[in-house]
């Protein structure tokens, strides 16, 4: 080995720039009551016993009708799970819990201001609750099974009790996240068909009452732009009786849902027994490549799947007070908030506001006074929480046995702060990766049984059977330290059935990469490409390194397009960078910097070029030298100031630059094309004749689905 | 990565910046065109929204100073903060000047060992 091969940092430490850590075991406090302590399990959900060991997931819930086969792969990859079996969603996560708690909380709502008292809602009261507005649904709204309604709901009581209701009628359910605009609500309503809104006046975030029914009006006119008719906006009040909105009710159209719900007091809705493989709600993910994917996840495959995650991962049990510390506006609130917990019969808290809301000091608060025992946040709100109030957790006294992080990798040293100062040192902690997509987590350990490793989230889950592929779907085996893309080779009951109403785009994102053969009805051709790069470590236990849409693949080492932006950027006459992929015969890729300097400095061209190619190799290494390094006069830019990478992309690599006519500045792209087109020529460096493959990576750059 | 979260976190900070933003269609559109962005980008592009939207509010919080009114430039300044620090814990941003406690993210970001 050379001198200078030592001294390259692998493909995961440029793209993390963390080391292999140390294992952290769980205290014999947690393994004594732990729900996973069962070694057996791991050979029970081999992949020798797929995908029959999935049943022990489905058994978790009550179901009308068994099914008659766990996995139909008759339609590739549309997989259908637990085909003949019947259940409803709601019956799951509310009726079947009132005979042994139906006077425990269910959900355990905290306000945002601290003046206003904290509502527990009982198993009992939820189930009233849900069979008052199913009734209202059905009655006065009359939508009916198989019904898309949309709501646009922050994190209040209501919007659980809109989705079990939903779920009790057999009608799918969209969420918007309630900080999405009017007009992105819209979208999504007429993508759904929707022919119902339910909203809200106002919610409280930072200490402000916030009108939240503006949005509806917006929402409803860009539906009907795009041809979707909204009938019926339901309003819920933040404030019974009091209206918080300045937007007028528009007669006959908006209705205020605590006005009509008299109407249905002490109704009761039977509930619709729906096929296992019955869309239960759709959950849309922005793309920049189209319009948004509305994810469909499945009534009795999503549901089995939190319910068996909810209680091997995050340890469940009925008499914990659960907090997952997100918004119900994700996925993680809908899996880990709503039907995992309430699958599980456990009580789940919900806060509504800012989670440093009147001061950093107010999540501890909460945990001491609910007793909560079980913690689940996202890495970005514990740097919040470290940040502004470092010494916070141990004025409080409250106990964690398990947190969770979740949404992103965690650096070590912030998870050592996590386990160290909010976990009091006693807390086990488990990291997971997973996505929308998913329906529940991917990649965890199995707190009691596995060790964790901070900045991994490791091996896959029961059942998930992760592999990385290279480029060219060659298996990357395990403590290579090589990176490529994470993918799961098996189906399983928590992935999405399709996205709504655009099944050529689900399969062509997550499946035509790696797929085999497309006439295959065996799963094993399938692998589900999740779209992250991640490296597996010898161990078995993965570490994730981000979006592979970030990254450009030269001669196998995967360089993130922010790491090379950010060295280019250390350049102190650097205003601007732009990282971009050039179609290169012997590296396959070979990176090319557009860089526009600062005003007022005259660029001297060769000194510039060796400053960046400097920061480059200092920052992150030799491989990742650029070919060429332009120095333009500006980026070809959107009207919002956003550079268009693929437009750049375009002109390295001698392809088409499309249309450019939306640019602020498109007079830029034929002077930049000209210059660098001729340098290139001059250099020696002619067009090569591209695949159709490479043309659609080239247009596709930087636009990540 | 379930990273849309992120997004939704953005959205909400650059909805308290249209309620303390000057009243004038220029900043409101500067606010509304990077709301839009970041409902429609990929999850990365919220560094690009945040490192624009922290220096515009900046600029009002001056405004503001320069006028006098010492209840909006405090509004301001909280809001400039809210996304400064969101996107800094976010690793969305990259820290200003001196690295203090807990400023790993810089580190990280910029390729050294923690």
């Amino acid at each position: 080995m050379t001198t200078e091969s030592v001294q390259q940092p692998s493909e995961a430490q440029i793209a993390v720039h963390w080391r292999e850590e140390e294992y952290f075991y769980p205290p014999a406090s947690f393994i004594a009551q732990a729900n996973g302590t069962d070694p057996g399990l791991f050979d029970r959900f081999s992949l020798e016993n797929f995908p029959e060991c999935f049943k022990e997931y489905a058994d978790l819930l009550d179901w009308d009708a068994y099914w008659h086969t766990t996995l139909d792969t008759s339609n590739p990859p549309f997989w259908k799970w637990f085909v003949g079996g019947r259940l409803n969603a709601c019956v799951n996560c509310v009726d079947r819990h009132l005979p042994s708690r139906a006077n425990q909380a269910a959900l355990i709502w905290v306000p945002e201001p601290e003046t206003e008292a904290t509502a527990a809602i009982t198993y009992r009261e939820l189930w009233r609750r849900v069979n008052e507005f199913a009734a209202l649904l059905k009655g006065f709204a009359g939508v009916e099974t198989g019904d898309r309604v949309t709501f646009h709901l922050p994190m209040v009581p209501e919007l659980p009790v809109s989705m079990l209701a939903c779920a009790r009628l057999g009608v799918i359910h969209s969420e918007v996240f309630g900080g999405f605009s009017g007009p992105a609500c819209g979208g999504r309503i007429a993508d759904s068909g929707s022919k119902i809104l339910v909203t809200i006046d106002g919610y409280y975030r930072g200490g402000e009452l916030i009108d939240h029914k503006a949005k509806a009006d917006e929402a409803v006119a860009t539906a009907r732009e795009q041809g979707v008719e909204i009938e019926k906006v339901l309003v819920w009040r933040r404030h019974p009786g009091v209206y918080s909105s300045k937007t007028p009710m528009v007669e006959g159209r908006d209705f205020f849902v605590d006005e009509i719900l008299p109407e249905y007091r002490d109704a009761l809705v039977d509930p619709v027994s729906m096929p296992a493989e019955a869309p239960l709600f759709l959950m849309y993910t922005s793309g920049t490549t189209g319009k948004p994917k509305g994810c469909q996840h499945s009534t009795g495959g999503y549901l089995a799947y939190v319910a068996g995650t909810s209680k091997y991962y995050q340890d469940i049990h009925p008499d914990d007070t659960y907090w997952c510390f997100a918004d119900i506006g994700w996925i993680t609130g809908h899996s880990y908030i709503v039907y995992g917990p309430l699958s599980l019969g456990t009580t789940s808290v919900m806060y509504e506001g800012a989670p440093t809301y009147p001061d950093p000091g107010r999540p501890w608060r909460i945990a001491e006074r609910l007793g909560v025992t079980t913690f689940h946040t996202a890495p970005t709100t514990i740097r919040m929480l470290r940040k502004l109030g470092p010494d916070e957790p141990a004025k409080y006294d409250y106990r964690f046995k398990h947190m969770t992080t979740v949404g992103e990798p965690i650096e070590p040293e912030v998870w050592r702060w996590y386990h160290q100062v909010v976990g009091k040192g006693q807390a086990v902690i488990v990291d997971t990766w997973w996505q929308t997509e998913n329906g529940g987590f991917l990649g965890s350990t199995m707190p009691a049984l596995q060790p964790m490793k901070p900045g991994s989230c490791g091996p896959g889950v029961l059942g998930i059977h992760p592999v990385i592929y290279d480029e060219n779907g060659e298996e990357v085996p395990a403590g290579s330290g090589k990176a490529g893309n994470i993918c799961i080779r098996n189906p399983w009951p928590g992935i999405f059935e399709t996205i709504w109403g655009q099944p050529e785009r689900f399969v062509q994102t997550y499946y035509a990469k790696y797929n085999r053969d497309p006439k295959s009805t065996d799963w094993l051709d399938w692998p589900y490409l999740a779209g992250d790069g991640a490296v597996q470590a010898a161990d078995g236990y993965f570490r994730i390194l981000g979006r592979v849409d970030d990254v450009i693949n030269v001669a196998g080492h995967r360089l993130g397009t922010k790491e090379l932006e950010s060295a280019t950027l250390t350049v102190e006459e650097i205003a601007e960078a732009a990282a971009v992929p050039v179609i290169d015969e012997l590296r396959g890729r070979a990176v090319e910097m557009y860089v526009a300097l600062k005003p007022g400095l005259t660029p001297a061209v060769d000194e510039i070029e060796a400053k960046v190619t400097a920061a480059i190799e200092r920052e992150i290494g030799k491989i990742a030298r650029p070919k060429n390094v332009w120095i333009v006069p500006d980026m070809p830019k959107t009207r919002s100031g956003k550079i268009m990478r693929r437009v750049i992309a375009a002109v390295s690599n001698f392809t088409d630059i499309g249309d450019v006519t939306t640019l602020a500045n498109p007079e830029i792209v034929e002077s930049i094309q000209h210059k660098v087109q001729a340098a290139k020529l001059e250099r020696g460096q002619s067009p090569i004749e591209l695949t159709p493959e490479q043309i659609a990576e080239i247009q596709a750059f930087g636009s990540v689905e | 990565m379930t990273t849309e979260y992120l997004r939704g976190e953005v959205l909400l900070l650059l909805e308290w910046a249209q309620r303390v933003a000057p009243c004038c269609r220029g900043a409101e559109n500067a606010v509304t065109a990077l709301s839009r962005e970041a409902q429609s980008g990929p999850v990365d592009d919220l560094s690009w929204v945040l490192e624009r939207a922290v220096p515009i509010v900046e600029a009002w919080c001056w405004d503001s100073l320069a006028a006098g009114d010492a209840a909006v430039f405090r509004r301001r300044c909280q809001v400039a903060a809210a996304l400064y620090d969101f996107g800094i814990c976010s690793n969305l941003l990259a820290r200003r000047g001196a690295e203090s406690p807990g400023a790993s993210s810089t580190i990280w970001r910029n390729g050294a060992w923690p």
